[in-house]
């Protein structure tokens, strides 16, 4: 797999495709992920930013788990 | 900006439809092209009503075949005719395995079509593409080049 921009494509049994741009930063994203489409035909059936995209405006980084610690308070006074 | 995005095959390239079908197991030579549309037959010698721009003639299609044809409409997408007993539907849906244009083949050209287009859009354009069958049916490509 490449390390730099690329985007993946999955072509169904159905001639389906499922699309996703990887490693892309800003308005190059969006410019690249319309090439495949406007290939094959066009005809969307689902289009949305990646979680993670809404919040750190960038493609293809995948969303890291919400990493949650949880420590005993061995009966003592927690800090108000 | 972030994108994930599914979408639908139409048929619009007749050269990738060409390529697709040969991927699908017809010889280049079993498959005509013309610039207008020409009458499709039955198997008996028949002329049907429908007419196609790419066409597979029905002695290359199977025992009793009909011929089976693409047609170019108007907004510059391809149709298929396709006899119920090719694809084994309607009366002929018992023998929808065995038929060769069945529901799983058509698939299939959609898939290979949608491969071809992408790869030879992509390649046109100076990117590096690769491409692999994965074990669920499914053809994965991996585009890269991009500045």
């Amino acid at each position: 797999m490449p390390r730099g921009k690329h985007i993946q494509v999955i072509i169904g049994v159905d001639g389906r495709c499922r699309i996703d741009a990887l490693n892309f930063t800003g308005p190059a994203c969006p410019a690249a992920m319309a090439e495949i489409p406007a290939a094959v035909g066009g005809q969307f059936d689902h289009q949305h930013e990646k979680p993670e995209a809404r919040t750190v405006q960038r493609c293809g980084q995948r969303a890291r788990p919400l990493r949650v610690v949880v420590r005993p308070c061995l009966g003592r006074r927690i800090p108000s | 900006m972030s994108h994930f995005v599914e979408c639908r095959t139409e048929f619009r390239d007749p050269t990738a439809l060409v390529a697709a079908l040969v991927e699908c197991g017809f010889r280049e030579s079993q498959i005509e092209v013309h610039d207008q549309a020409v009458p499709l037959y039955g198997y008996q010698g028949d002329v049907r009503a429908q007419e196609a721009h790419i066409v597979v003639r029905r002695q290359h299609v199977g025992s009793g075949a009909n011929d089976v044809g693409w047609e170019k409409q108007p907004d510059g997408t391809y149709r298929a005719w396709i006899s119920e007993f090719d694809a084994g539907i309607g009366q002929y849906a018992l023998q929808q395995a065995s038929a060769r244009f069945n529901r799983a083949m058509q698939d299939r050209i959609k898939q290979e079509y949608a491969c071809q287009v992408i790869v030879r859009q992509q390649r046109a354009r100076g990117r590096s593409v690769s491409h692999e069958r994965l074990p669920s049916g499914e053809i994965e490509l991996t585009i890269a080049g991009y500045r």
